[in-house]
């Protein structure tokens, strides 16, 4: 057993694009041109503890997972993150992955881009409860704006939050934004909780008009 | 992870996503390995299933056995199984092994060490020609619960597992011998299951994962009797599906059967069950869909040499 993961330690002969020879040059053997792995058997061999095909992966499509992230991000340690997140689980649950659902690059991506939103909303969530304490206990000149102002997505939730008439505008904070319940949001503004649900949904609903709607669900 | 609901988009997102692909920094690299071999480490399938002790997975193949013996019609016991026995004969030959398995056990010497595993047993099959089968069944009965109390006789322990047996040409330690029987009984049942038309099943996971064991460690014992030597090579084979796992293991001397680290000369992969069916010799090597990366001629004295460490 091996625990050699950055390199295929199998000897391999050199490859064309899409096609592997795996054959070696022996006396007794003829050379069989085969078709390049194919996923199934790729994650088959993840999920036999081949840590080889764990490297194949990588090399594969580390950078597209990783591009992704950086893309949507555009936060390089979120994208590292991400990518280690991807890969951690695919070695873990390769069981999940099923090929004849789609390739491994789009299953890669999907998880990529799901991890990549839940970071940037776990990220405007705190920079909201960040900008709520300022504006509550003053600002300490080194607030949270640095980080979000990098962030167009934050910057675009930030603009339309701020359209809201104010009644809404502060549930969607509370709820949204500093993780509140229905109950908590209600206690705070001092209103029944049946009416802290509707200015939420009244203010969902025109947030999802204006913005995309996957980073607008509650906590 | 959950797969993504809508292929089509998904595929061509991620096509088009190639274009933002950048390689990551190495670190992250270093860091994915450290934390999924963590989790998981090389060569431990996904689902493992916990260790078993060799009488164990013994006794579970005699259940199983017993359970597909329980349910044959009389007409069954009298299908050609395997090398001219009927099932009932088939049976017969398993009590001869269980004769020769207890002597070897309260044996000192090793009088019967090279007995052949299936001329000794010869005679055990022919009586059973023109019995009922129900006596048959009741007499392979017999015959196990004898060698179980004759194990149970046995002190437990590392040591007592260790005492080599010699028996049928081979001198293995008593847990060995317990998974090579587990094997035979679950190659047998397979028999009996392929001559009366019953699907074939594999063994329970931790059998399994015992057998490929014990399979992975004999490849060089399985290639010197072919005569074909591998001096300073090796293979990674890799067995999927539940009760396989992931080996590299030297072929020839001084690190044969043991693991070894570095490139290997040829990679394997087949399916656990049917790469074990190789060993019991029930498929042919040239008949696995293995999926063989490196040199193939190597490949084929492995799957060769395997083969010839079937008892039968």
């Amino acid at each position: 057993m091996t625990v050699t993961l950055l390199a295929s330690s199998v000897e391999e002969t050199d490859r064309c694009p899409g096609v592997v020879e795996h054959e070696q040059g022996t006396d007794r053997g003829s050379s069989v041109p085969v078709v390049e792995p194919n996923e199934a058997m790729l994650v088959a061999r993840m999920a036999a503890g081949d840590d080889e095909a764990l490297a194949e992966v990588w090399d594969r499509y580390a950078p597209v997972v990783y591009g992704h992230a950086r893309r949507l991000s555009r936060d390089a340690s979120i994208a590292e993150d991400v990518t280690q997140e991807v890969f951690v689980t695919l070695w873990q649950h390769p069981e999940r992955f099923d090929a004849q659902r789609g390739s491994l690059r789009a299953y890669l991506g999907v998880h990529a881009q799901r991890r990549a939103i839940d970071a940037l909303r776990r990220d405007v969530r705190r920079a909201a409860r960040e900008e709520r304490h300022q504006r509550l206990h003053g600002s300490d000149g080194c607030g949270p704006e640095a980080a979000t102002d990098t962030w167009p997505v934050a910057d675009a939730v930030r603009a339309a939050i701020a359209r809201l008439p104010a009644e809404q505008r502060q549930a969607v904070e509370l709820a949204y934004l500093s993780g509140m319940t229905h109950r908590e949001v209600a206690a705070s503004l001092g209103i029944p909780e049946g009416t802290a649900k509707s200015r939420l949904r009244l203010a969902q609903a025109k947030l999802q008009s204006w913005l995309d709607p996957s980073l607008l669900e509650p906590v | 992870m959950t797969q993504a609901h809508d292929p089509a988009v998904d595929e061509l997102r991620f096509a088009l996503a190639e274009a933002d692909a950048v390689v990551p920094p190495r670190h992250v690299r270093q860091l994915v390995q450290t934390r999924a071999l963590a989790a998981r480490p090389a060569g431990i399938p996904v689902g493992a299933p916990e260790p078993i002790d060799p009488a164990e997975a013994f006794q579970r193949a005699v259940f199983s056995l017993d359970a597909v013996l329980s349910s044959l019609e009389p007409v069954d016991w009298r299908t050609p199984a395997l090398r001219g026995l009927d099932v009932q004969g088939l049976i017969g030959h398993l009590i001869g092994v269980e004769h020769g398995f207890r002597r070897a056990l309260e044996s000192t010497d090793d009088v019967h060490a090279e007995d052949d595993h299936v001329v000794s047993t010869d005679p055990f099959a022919d009586e059973q020609r023109g019995r009922d089968p129900a006596e048959t069944l009741e007499a392979w009965r017999d015959s196990v619960r004898r060698t179980r109390d004759c194990l149970a006789g046995i002190e437990h322990g590392p040591a007592a597992e260790g005492r080599p047996i010699a028996l049928y040409g081979l001198l293995l330690p008593l847990a060995t011998w317990l998974v090579v029987r587990s094997f035979e009984l679950w190659t047998h049942e397979e028999d009996i299951r392929r001559a009366t038309g019953r699907p074939l099943l594999p063994p329970d996971t931790a059998s399994l994962r015992l057998m490929t064991t014990l399979a992975i460690g004999l490849v060089p014992a399985g290639m010197a009797r072919t005569g074909r030597t591998a001096e300073g090579r090796s293979a990674r084979i890799v067995l999927t599906g539940a009760g396989g796992g992931t080996w590299q293991t030297g072929l020839g001397a001084p690190e044969g059967g043991r693991p070894v680290e570095g490139g290997a000369n040829v990679r394997i992969v087949a399916d656990a069950v049917d790469f074990c069916r190789v060993v019991a010799n029930r498929l042919a090597g040239s008949d696995l869909d293995a999926d063989i990366t490196g040199d193939r001629a190597l490949a084929h004295d492995i799957l060769a040499g395997v083969a010839t460490l079937a008892l039968d």
